[in-house]
């Protein structure tokens, strides 16, 4: 069946290192004013420049990278268990038991979105000590990017992989 | 192929109904186009409402699904073949004997008293037979003979029977009144039409032995008004293969294909349900049996009728072809149904009945909401649901509107078929009404179809679990099956993932021997067991000799109340009263006034008597006779010469020798019959009857039944005389008369001295055309 078995759904695959590729050019070293990339430049506007910046830098993209390899297992896992929980939900036979899936996709992505927040909040523990001298912005943002960098992974799956695209779609 | 599937009477229909219900299931093959028919009075019957209904409906969902013309494998894939003015046909448009034998015209009438009293011909405007024949088998066969009903089915089935590949099969009960009289009759109609005379076709018959009865005692009263008494069921199936036994031995069976189908136990009902005009009995088990049977014949009816390729026979003159049925004839018999059902037709049939239950519940719980839901909201997709999207898009359809038609049809189409079946006993009791005595009776005939089938056979709707039972699919792929060749009947896909992802637990384990499928065992199961080694090694239906079965089941122990003499009316023939009177003289248990009348009635034909010079023997002419009456005469008689029952031939009329006195209706007395070579007439005036028992007695006193056994064992003796006339019945022909005569001679002494030659005619030279057997019986 042509709409069943769709023959480019490989293309949709290609989503999910949007998200990544985005990560990469943020925290690529070598960018940016400094050439610590644009990500640290953006998260320590107060030390550019000053003996501690390199090494800032390098714990930033170390943990950001952290923040982001978590938020998308969980975006995964997450994706994982709409595809169980749906399953099940229709296997109960029932359109009473399994209709407003657009609902539950983006209640989904909701939770990812703070779990990923969480799991961001707790990768800059180790952060915490030593540069207790950022501002709140930059902790916030720290955390919002990897809650957005979850849900987009999330949505990147979704997306992907054809089971789910066709459940959203319908 | 095109299967022709004729249900006769109330149980033809049902088992109709039930055929059809199968057939679209998908039980049967694609390449079987079904035809159903059914032929009854009766055609106001609520089952056979039901089945016209649904067939309209499963035709209108097909069509609506643009496959009308397309046959395919599956759920609503076969075709089955109707139209609204055909399905139903009655055999005759008469609701009465006088008007359909012509009764007004005096020879007519004369005719009609030695098969009939005058109670049962009525009067013009009587209507005793209106809605059918109520156990009156004799008389059915006479309104089977109605050139309109006759024509009218012979016509329909000419299109079909003449357009290559195909069969029939009719289905009927041999212990009723419309199915006992047209199962023969209708194969018989239809071997020997000249318009079909060309036509290559199998005929099989399937035959319903009694399988319901009453709850409580027979009381014959509590069924006043009924000839067809419950408790002469068994009875009349006996007399029913004992006519077909006797045809077989007369090489005069119209169809190549029996399957007996019968239970041990029957089912049982409330005495109400038996009144008349009030039968609407729940459908039961053996009527999907008698479905199965339909199936194996459509599967097999080339093997069975050995009618294609290098073994069709050369075509042969009419009555040759019935000959040539009975010679390839078999009977296909199978062992009632055990658990655990895993292989043959049981199987197959359990596996659809799941199925059905199961894709009912995913339609009802799922699927339509699904699409209401879609079709209130006014979307064409259902996020979650991908199917709606998927199937819109393989069906080319536009919306939602026809799918949610489609699918609550389909649910309605599966609801009858569950209800049918006994499967889902809410909506059989919800549907009864408000009443709580209608919802009692509602329970009770589901409970009784339920009962019916073997334990642990069918699923109850109010237990299935589909979440459980199809736990094996993906219902993500409840619809994946979808493809064009389905047309725009998707549900076709679900039924396929149901039937798919159905994991059917084994029916339980049996326990003991193995019975046939048959009410009768216990004559079979000493020594001979049909002669078939492996019936009972599995569920499949197997063939055996026809006559060798036909003659088992003749033989067999069918009980009979004490005080319910053989009636006329259990013979589907016009000449039952000679087949009653076999019985009777020829039986346990012979009735001292009846021999008389017999001895009586021959001393009427051959001792001279004062007054008469000839013997009182009359030639009246079928010419003016109406055509039901005629072709009642000529294609009801169980004997393959008609010279021999004293029709002869002159000038091509059909001209039948009567014993009469006189030309007064009145002075009818009785007619010539092999067997006994006199049969008293059914409506022979009681002043005739006790003159005849008179002088059966001064016979008896004369020593007559010995000089009359002398007489006919003399040179060509009667036993040769009967062969030479083609007279094969099997045995020794005439033997059991010559063993009658001989029992009277010896039970009644002498009281006189014995009739001298000249007192007896010693021709009957007014008649030179009359059989020579006939002749025979003046020769001293």
């Amino acid at each position: 069946m042509s709409a069943k078995a769709n023959a480019g759904s490989w293309f949709w695959w290609l989503l999910v290192l949007l998200p990544p590729a985005a990560a990469i050019y943020l925290l690529a070293p070598g960018l940016g004013e400094f050439e610590q990339g644009f990500w640290p430049e953006f998260l320590g506007v107060g030390i550019r420049g000053t003996t501690q910046y390199s090494v800032f830098a390098a714990a930033v993209r170390f943990w950001t990278g952290a923040a982001l390899i978590v938020a998308t297992v969980i975006a995964v896992v997450s994706v994982w268990r709409l595809i169980v929980t749906w399953r099940s939900r229709l296997r109960a036979l029932s359109y009473a038991k399994s209709s407003h899936y657009r609902r539950t996709f983006f209640f989904s992505t909701l939770l990812v979105l703070l779990f990923a927040a969480a799991c961001s909040a707790i990768v800059m523990l180790p952060l915490a000590t030593s540069y207790a001298l950022l501002p709140t912005a930059a902790w916030v943002w720290f955390v919002a990017f990897g809650a957005v960098f979850g849900a987009c992974q999330f949505i990147a799956f979704a997306a992907a992989y054809e089971g789910t695209r066709r459940l959203f779609r319908g | 192929m095109k299967l022709i599937c004729i249900g006769v009477g109330g149980t033809g229909a049902a088992c109709i109904q039930s055929t059809v219900h199968l057939a679209a299931l998908g039980l049967f093959p694609h390449s079987v186009e079904l035809i159903p028919i059914i032929v009854d009075a009766d055609k106001q019957h609520p089952r056979i409402q039901d089945t016209a209904r649904f067939m309209s409906k499963y035709s209108r969902i097909r069509a609506d699904g643009r496959a009308a013309t397309v046959a395919m494998d599956g759920f609503l894939g076969s075709m089955i073949s109707q139209t609204s003015d055909s399905t139903v046909l009655s055999p005759t448009n008469q609701s009465n004997l006088f008007n359909l034998l012509g009764l007004s015209d005096r020879d007519a009438n004369r005719l009609s008293r030695l098969f009939f009293s005058d109670r049962e011909t009525g009067t013009v405007k009587s209507r005793d037979f209106a809605n059918g024949y109520y156990g009156r088998v004799n008389a059915g066969v006479c309104f089977f003979n109605d050139p309109v009903g006759r024509d009218g089915l012979v016509d329909h089935l000419r299109k079909y029977l003449t357009g290559g590949d195909s069969a029939v099969i009719l289905i009927g009960s041999v212990f009723g009144g419309t199915g006992a009289a047209g199962l023969v009759h209708i194969a018989r109609i239809l071997r020997t039409d000249q318009d079909l005379e060309d036509a290559d076709f199998g005929v099989a018959v399937v035959a319903m032995e009694p399988y319901f009865k009453p709850a409580t005692p027979t009381d014959l009263a509590d069924f006043s008004g009924l000839i067809n008494l419950p408790a002469t069921f068994e009875s009349r199936t006996g007399a029913s293969y004992q006519f077909l036994s006797g045809l077989a031995d007369n090489g005069a069976l119209p169809f190549h294909t029996f399957y007996p189908l019968g239970v041990r136990t029957p089912a049982v009902f409330p005495p109400q349900w038996f009144e008349r005009d009030q039968q609407h009995n729940p459908p039961l088990f053996l009527e999907y049996v008698a479905a199965l049977a339909v199936r194996d014949f459509a599967l097999n009816h080339k093997e069975l009728t050995r009618l294609s390729g290098d073994q069709k026979p050369a075509l042969e003159p009419r009555p040759g072809r019935v000959t040539e049925a009975a010679r390839l004839s078999v009977a296909r018999v199978r062992r009632a149904a055990v658990p655990p059902y895993d292989s043959g037709p049981l199987l197959e049939l359990r596996r659809h009945l799941w199925t059905a239950a199961e894709t009912f519940l995913v339609l009802r719980d799922y699927v339509t909401p699904a699409l209401s839901h879609a079709q209130q909201s006014k979307i064409k997709r259902l996020p979650g649901h991908p199917w709606l999207a998927d199937i819109q898009h393989e069906a080319q359809i536009e919306g939602v509107t026809q799918l949610s038609g489609h699918f609550k049809d389909c649910q309605d189409l599966l609801s009858e078929i569950l209800l049918n079946a006994g499967i889902d006993r809410d909506s059989a009791i919800s549907q009864a009404g408000s009443n709580e005595d209608s919802k009692a009776k509602a329970d009770k005939r589901n409970r009784a179809t339920r009962e019916s089938f073997p334990p642990g056979f069918c699923p109850t709707l109010e237990t299935l679990t589909p979440q459980k039972d199809l736990s094996a699919g993906d219902p993500l792929q409840i619809f994946d099956s979808f493809v064009s060749d389905d047309r725009v009947l998707p549900v076709r896909a679900a039924f396929r993932w149901a039937n798919g992802s159905l994991t059917l637990e084994r029916g339980g384990e049996h326990k003991g021997g193995f019975d046939y499928q048959l009410t009768q065992q216990e004559d079979m199961q000493s020594g001979n067991e049909m002669g078939i080694a492996d019936c009972k090694q599995d569920d499949e239906f197997h063939s055996n000799a026809m006559p060798d079965v036909l003659a088992k089941l003749a033989g067999a122990r069918w009980k009979r109340p004490a005080d319910t003499p053989r009636s006329s009316s259990e013979y589907p023939t016009l000449w039952a009263p000679a087949l009653v009177l076999r019985d009777s003289l020829f039986g346990d248990e012979p009735e001292a006034d009846l021999d008389m009348v017999q001895l009586g009635l021959l001393g009427a034909i051959l001792v001279r008597r004062e007054g008469n010079v000839v013997p009182p023997v009359k030639l009246i002419a079928t010419q003016a006779l109406t055509s039901s009456f005629q072709d009642s005469i000529r294609k009801t008689l169980p004997l393959t010469l008609p010279a021999l029952a004293g029709i002869t031939q002159v000038n091509n009329l059909d001209q039948i020798l009567v014993i009469a006195t006189g030309d007064d209706p009145a002075n009818v007395m009785g007619f010539f019959y092999p067997d006994t070579a006199v049969v008293p007439a059914a409506g022979i005036a009681a002043q005739n009857r006790e003159d005849l028992i008179k002088l059966g007695r001064f016979l008896a006193g004369r020593s007559f039944p010995a000089s009359l056994k002398a007489s006919l064992s003399k040179n060509l003796d009667w036993t040769q005389t009967l062969r030479q006339s083609g007279f094969n019945a099997g045995g020794t022909p005439g033997q059991l008369f010559l063993d009658f005569l001989d029992r009277l001679a010896k039970q009644y002494s002498a009281v006189g001295p014995a009739l001298a030659d000249s007192q007896r005619y010693s021709s009957l030279h007014q008649f030179p055309n009359a059989p020579p057997w006939i002749q025979r019986l003046y020769q001293i």
